[in-house]
């Protein structure tokens, strides 16, 4: 086998590893949706098993990089998949922790006293989920129509978390008894957010992958 | 294009015709300009319609698989290769504004103004002392004092003073692989030319050697405007300012070095890089 040849698996095997990481945390967030809608502890459980195996992946994907990086000698556009792969694995592990929160946020909820949750949450929940399947796509076909998408998607999450927080700040207001409980749905919410968040910043990164452009702060540059 | 054009007879009617999409590089003014260059070995067109502009001091790289011509283009602008037999070109090449194919000018001369330095090291066997005045000498210069100066400068300039300060007058096959190879360059700076063009420098040499040859280039461009061919794409990437690909005889892509190595243009220059093909 050649040289390149070996490269090129290794590159191949990388992409596979992401995009299982990527499986693995849609799994993470499907569970944290659900815990909101039915708590459970073995809903509970399972998400602290996936988010352990979301870590050990991003190990495991950081050393093959690091590895790649000191072997092969990564240039152009292979050095950008490396770079990418190494900050989405990042971003990956952060939506994996953010789900897991939210599962440990509405067993809390669950085993107290259990409140209402805002009309959005369920809404906000599954349209974060629906972003990180499309930047994962953009990542394996780079089209940027789908990170278009996702950039587009991602102030419908604020307006969103910003109804959430209205909802919850009212609720507080009228039963100071549930204060805690909702202090940790606030929680849930802001994390949901933030997974919308980071699906964009691996949205953003597939554009530097793909395209060598830098969108983070600018997304006119979007071709 | 230079009203002197061709050195020898032309072997027009099997030429094809120059690529309409090499635009010159338009960035910093040019001190070398590459014009329409066309370069022939006998019947074999080995240059097709080269235009460079090659900024002064600045280093500028060329890179390409190995027979893409990019020696050839290196060893034309100090006319290296008039000594090969059958040698023939077409276009211009302007060093400073003015032509080198100029028919009052000697090639000698040129050749004081363009100092090369080699894949090999080739120190004469001498001493380091008579390797760094060589050029001077044959120039007529003979004062031991501005021959002491400049071997002092020269060495310094070549990151090799500290080294042969002290053996000056012992022979400089003695020294090391990297030694003599910054003894070469130290005395094709010695004459203090205008262009130092380097044809795979680092090559014969171990990665220690080749950092201090590097590191010396960057000094270099200080003072000079630094051509190199290297088949080292690292290398071309941490020494240069312009990197041009070369492939089959044709420039490809030139362009800053960091867009070259982040961002080519060309599918075959990124393909170049990335080793998936060359």
């Amino acid at each position: 086998m050649t040289q390149l040849r070996q490269f090129e698996i290794e590159l191949a095997d990388l992409k596979r590893s992401i995009v299982a990481m990527g499986d693995m945390v849609d799994r993470a967030i499907g569970l944290a949706i659900e815990g909101i809608r039915r708590p459970t502890a073995d809903l509970r459980e399972r998400a602290r098993t996936l988010e352990d195996g979301v870590d050990a992946m991003e190990t495991v994907i950081e050393d093959r990089c690091h590895t790649i990086i000191a072997l092969q000698n990564p240039m152009v556009r292979d050095l950008r998949f490396i770079i990418s792969a190494m900050s989405i694995a990042s971003d990956l592990e952060q939506i994996g922790d953010h789900a897991e929160t939210i599962s440990k946020r509405a067993h809390y909820i669950a085993c107290h006293n259990p409140v209402a949750n805002p009309p959005e949450l369920l809404e906000l929940g599954e349209l974060a989920r629906e972003m990180v399947r499309q930047s994962m796509d953009a990542f394996v076909t780079g089209n940027a129509e789908v990170t278009r998408k996702v950039i587009e998607e991602e102030p419908q999450t604020d307006r969103q978390t910003k109804s959430c927080y209205v909802f919850i700040q009212e609720r507080m207001a009228l039963d100071s008894a549930l204060i805690k409980e909702y202090t940790h749905l606030l929680r849930a919410v802001s994390s949901l957010e933030q997974i919308g968040d980071l699906a964009m910043a691996i949205a953003e990164e597939t554009v530097f992958m793909h395209q060598a452009q830098m969108i983070r702060h600018n997304h006119d540059q979007l071709k | 294009m230079s009203a002197y054009t061709a050195t020898t007879a032309s072997p027009s009617a099997a030429l094809p015709q120059p690529a309409a999409d090499q635009a010159p590089y338009t960035g910093d003014p040019a001190y070398i300009k590459i014009d329409t260059f066309d370069f022939f070995y006998g019947a074999h067109q080995a240059l097709f319609n080269v235009n460079m502009d090659i900024p002064e001091r600045q280093v500028t790289a060329f890179i390409g698989p190995s027979g893409c011509g990019k020696s050839t283009l290196l060893r034309n602008i100090n006319r290296m290769n008039d000594l090969v037999d059958g040698a023939n070109h077409r276009g211009d090449i302007r060093v400073s504004g003015k032509t080198i194919y100029d028919r009052s000018l000697e090639v000698t001369s040129l050749r004081k103004r363009i100092g090369m330095v080699f894949q090999k090291s080739n120190p004469f066997p001498k001493s380091i002392y008579e390797n760094v005045v060589y050029g001077l000498r044959t120039s007529g210069v003979n004062d031991r004092r501005v021959l002491d100066q400049a071997v002092e400068e020269a060495l310094r300039g070549a990151a090799l003073w500290d080294e042969a300060k002290d053996r000056l007058q012992q022979s400089a096959l003695g020294l090391s692989g990297g030694q003599q190879q910054r003894l070469c360059i130290a005395r094709a700076v010695a004459i203090k030319p205008e262009v130092l063009l380097m044809d795979e420098p680092c090559s014969a040499l171990d990665p220690i050697a080749t950092g201090r040859v590097e590191e010396l280039i960057l000094e270099l461009k200080k003072q000079f405007t630094v051509v190199i061919v290297t088949h080292n794409m690292q290398q071309a990437a941490r020494v240069s300012d312009r990197t041009a690909f070369f492939y089959l005889g044709k420039l490809i892509e030139y362009d800053k070095t960091l867009t070259i190595f982040t961002n080519p243009s060309v599918k075959q220059t990124e393909d170049y890089i990335t080793g998936r093909f060359g």
